[in-house]
């Protein structure tokens, strides 16, 4: 579905990935894994559109996405729910769910999609006429999910969503991410600090050093691979 | 007693200029979080350009197409002279606006003159000054602040229940996620800037109905709507109208309590104060950051 | 000793060579024809005078250049404060008999007090409120020093027509080596210069450090411990003061002092001065003085040749302003400290690259993107990132 060949961006001078190439299948879930300032955010910025690659394709269902801009990825069906959340604060949660779904138009399908969201995440369903910064942590990486699915992805792209957050809350989210992959066919690219968590949902997982691959593995092989385990899993 | 009242009465009516200024300096403050100091300078040049329109047809639809030229000003300003800056410093926004200020000024010194110029007031304004009571208000005044309450109302309904306002909300609070869920934030920016170079330009042409066209008319109102800006709360388009209005209270109290030389340091004096006291103004939420 | 130190410490040198002996040897007769020429052509009026008057701008933007291009914080009205400096040191002379240099300082200090009173509820907060505060106070400075209602101002400060004083002669003592211009133009240049070195060390002291953090970002240097009120605070209160030195030398080298003299377009000047010459840097303060000094006579000259470039004087100046903002934000101390650094050989190439660098800075213009279909850029990141 996704696939990245040999893709190259920068920060200004600071080189960031330096010949990343990935795939992601079809409903799959595939990990991202590494410790930080390895590339893992900048390669879903780079997907995203709002980083530019100096070198390499993007390529999302047969069309190439690598120069186009981040309003038109988002039509494609990649939507992302990025590092640290960056929801709209003074905005309810309601409003935070209505500009996820800010490029689609059909109206009553979007009323949809809000109740399904609730449906996942009820307590964004109990708040939704609050503002969103007054969530709690978890709250908010919920919200920040829901804004995503609104957009009616087919991949959805996951910037570390255990940040910050209690591992209980963590677990409870990311069982939702595996169900919502199950039951709606949504292809999921997550990039993650925590390797275990990851690996435990993921089928296929990407070792990123240094903006670059150095692993690219089944989930369960990984898992058993010695410098991983040493290094992310800690065991 | 009376005195006090008609004295309020004339501050609301001065301050509703100030207000319509104010609410154009919060839009562009709200949408970039920059400053733009050039507001009253490119409402006084579109008012010249109106000036030539009015040669040909009435007020109001001069008025309509003031608008859409400043609109499409406002517009191509951003993306051809905000846009390189907007992503490096506040500093240099702001300097750049200044540089908007001079070139505004300077051209339109150049090609119309010195001299102020008389200019038309809209028909239905016209006429005697209405007196409620012992109370005197023109009709030309109750006029603004009904445009002004016009304006409001519009971008209250435009922010508060179109997607193209929540958007523009959003672009606001956080350009990144903005983008992420497919927001043209460049688009919002030229938007903020064409609105306000709108409402702008219609505050001039009130402003010069009021007393009259010439090159230095804007620059003690802009001074007047900044404290008004500042009291309401630079964030809230609400406080803006109310902050112009109270500024012209003021203003008009001082002047006849205090001392008829007090104007304008009473609206430094507001300022102060406001920041002094409560930064963040009457209604406004918070101080805005750029991060 | 490497090249680069050279170069410049050469060009210091050359430049205080200059200064010393300028009074002097500017009557000599193939300067006097270098420096005729140079007015007939260009409209710079290399004279004595003129670079008296240079020495007060350059502490005036000396200080302003430590607040904005230091410090990152916008002040609009610093004529103010100018103003204040001024009007506090022509009070003085006219009405009591302080010596001149006490004069200055107290303007200087005056100066520095009211800075801090407005300063401080402004700088608390983030954002533009100095830079309105400032515009505020320089647009209502001449109603305030007009003023004879509840208190008579205007008596102090003579009201519109200011303060007139007499001129200021070179003390017997220094009489045969010098007239009274060239005694003046010591006189005036020695604190100038004193009050530039000094900016000079504070820049490169702790203090200079925390005003670059603080301009950089002002939440990271909270989170590094720079107490912000406070630097932000000593930044406009310094500035603040230069500009009360710099009014006083006004007072002395211009003999007078009146409403007119600080207008609001005046302190936009100095803004756009500061970032013509370069901001953050002592160089650019100089270079901006430079640029204040003899704007008036080289639009003067332009003029002759072409009308209406006196009436788009400002419009010249905003264009300038933004120009030098979008592809040369360091001004032109940036460009001469670039190529400050470079041996002649690459000096050569250097000019080469740059005539066609504007087209390729036109180019990067975030419009041109646009129209090629390309997608945004967020270098930056945007949010938290960290490259993760």
């Amino acid at each position: 579905m996704l696939s990245l060949r040999d893709v190259h961006a920068s920060y200004g001078p600071v080189l960031a990935l330096r010949g990343v190439s990935l795939d992601v299948p079809d409903r799959g879930v595939v990990s991202v894994l590494g410790p930080n300032g390895a590339g893992k955010s900048s390669t879903l910025r780079a997907i995203s559109g709002v980083l530019r690659s100096s070198h390499g394709e993007i390529e999302f269902e047969g069309q190439r996405v690598d120069r186009m801009s981040p309003e038109q990825i988002v039509r494609l069906g990649i939507s992302q729910v990025p590092e640290g959340r960056q929801i709209f604060g003074e905005l309810t949660v309601l409003e935070n769910l209505r500009l996820g779904a800010y490029t689609r138009r059909d109206g009553a399908g979007v009323k949809r999609d809000i109740d399904r969201v609730c449906t996942y995440f009820p307590v964004l369903g109990e708040r939704r006429r609050q503002e969103a910064g007054l969530l709690s942590g978890g709250e908010q990486q919920m919200l920040a999910i829901g804004r995503a699915l609104m957009a009616k992805p087919k991949l959805l792209l996951l910037d570390e969503p255990s940040l910050g957050l209690a591992p209980l809350l963590v677990r409870e989210i990311f069982k939702i991410i595996k169900a919502i992959n199950v039951e709606e066919g949504l292809a999921v690219l997550l990039v993650e600090q925590d390797a275990n968590l990851a690996l435990d949902i993921a089928q296929h997982g990407y070792l990123l050093e240094v903006g670059r691959v150095v692993l690219d593995d089944e989930a369960a092989h990984l898992r058993q691979n010695e410098a991983v385990r040493r290094s992310y899993l800690g065991y | 007693m009376e005195e006090f009242l008609q004295q309020v009465v004339t501050g609301i009516s001065i301050g509703s200029i100030y207000a319509i200024v104010a609410l154009a300096i919060v839009l562009i403050y709200r949408s970039t979080a920059v400053v733009n100091f050039a507001q009253g300078e490119m409402a006084m040049f579109t008012t010249f350009i109106s000036w030539s329109f009015l040669l040909r047809m009435d007020f109001w639809p001069a008025l309509i197409l003031t608008s859409l030229v400043a609109f499409a000003l406002g517009g191509a300003l951003e993306m051809i002279v905000m846009r390189p800056v907007e992503k490096a410093s506040h500093l240099n926004s702001v300097v750049v606006t200044l540089g908007l200020l001079a070139i505004f000024n300077s051209v339109a010194l150049w090609r119309y003159g010195p001299l102020p110029r008389p200019f038309e007031k809209p028909e239905v304004f016209t006429g005697s000054p209405l007196d409620v009571g012992t109370i005197t208000i023109s009709r030309l005044n109750i006029g603004i602040l009904a445009i002004a309450f016009i304006i409001m109302v519009a971008l209250f309904l435009l922010f508060n229940y179109t997607k193209l306002g929540l958007a523009m909300r959003a672009t606001a609070q956080n350009p990144t996620a903005s983008r992420l869920v497919g927001i043209n934030t460049s688009r919002m920016l030229a938007l903020g800037w064409a609105l306000s170079a709108t409402v702008g330009a219609i505050a001039g042409m009130l402003t010069a109905a009021n007393q009259s066209l010439s090159i230095d008319m804007m620059l003690a109102i802009l001074l007047f709507a900044f404290a008004g800006a500042v009291l309401g709360g630079l964030d809230s388009p609400g406080g803006a109208i109310v902050g112009g209005l109270a500024v012209g209270v003021i203003q008009a109290l001082a002047g006849t309590y205090i001392s008829s030389q007090v104007d304008i340091i009473a609206a430094f004096f507001v300022i102060v104060a406001v920041l002094m006291v409560r930064p963040t103004g009457l209604f406004g939420r918070r101080v805005m950051r750029r991060v | 000793m490497p090249a680069v130190l050279r170069t410049r410490t050469i060009g210091w040198a050359l430049l205080v060579l200059v200064l010393i002996f300028f009074p002097y040897f500017h009557t000599w007769w193939g300067f006097s024809w270098f420096l005729q020429h140079l007015e007939s052509t260009t409209g710079i009026n290399l004279t004595v005078f003129e670079m008296t008057s240079l020495a007060v701008w350059v502490v005036i933007l000396t200080g302003l250049n430590l607040l904005t291009g230091y410090s990152g914080q916008i002040s609009l009205g610093h004529g103010a404060l100018v103003a204040v400096g001024a009007y506090i040191a022509a009070i003085l002379l006219d009405r009591t008999a302080t010596p001149v240099a006490v004069a200055v300082l107290a303007g200087g200090v005056g100066a520095g007090a009211v800075g801090f009173a407005i300063g401080f509820p402004s700088l608390r907060l983030t954002g533009p409120y100095l830079a309105i505060a400032t515009l505020a106070l320089i647009v209502s400075m001449p109603q305030l020093l007009k003023h004879d209602d509840l208190i008579d101002i205007a008596r102090f400060t003579g009201g519109a027509s200011g303060i007139d004083l007499p001129t200021a002669h070179a003390p017997g003592s220094v009489e045969g080596l010098m007239d009274d211009r060239q005694w003046l133009y010591y006189s005036t240049m020695l604190p100038a210069v004193i009050m530039t070195v000094l900016a000079w060390n504070i820049t490169r002291s702790r203090i200079g450090r925390a005003f670059i953090a603080l301009r950089d970002s002002e939440i990271g240097a909270q989170q590094m411990g720079v107490n912000i009120a406070f630097y932000k605070t000593l930044a406009f209160g310094l500035s603040a003061l230069y500009a009360g030195v710099g009014g006083g030398l006004f007072v002395y080298t211009q003999d007078f002092a009146s409403p007119e003299s600080f207008s609001t377009f005046q302190s936009i000047t100095f803004l756009v001065s500061i970032v013509i010459g370069g901001l953050a840097s002592i160089l650019g303060s100089v270079l901006a003085a430079a640029f204040f000094t003899f704007q008036t006579g080289v639009i003067a000259q332009l003029a002759d040749y072409l009308p209406a470039v006196d009436r788009l004087r400002w419009a010249i100046y905003g264009a300038t302003l933004i120009v030098v903002m979008i592809l040369l934000p360091a001004g032109a101390a940036g460009l001469v400290q670039r190529l400050g650094r470079l041996r002649p050989s690459e000096l050569l190439a250097v000019w080469q690259a740059g005539l066609r660098s504007p087209i390729s800075a036109l180019r990067a213009h975030p419009i041109f993107e646009r129209l090629s279909g390309g997608r945004g850029d967020d270098g930056r990141g945007g949010g938290t990132g960290t490259g993760a």
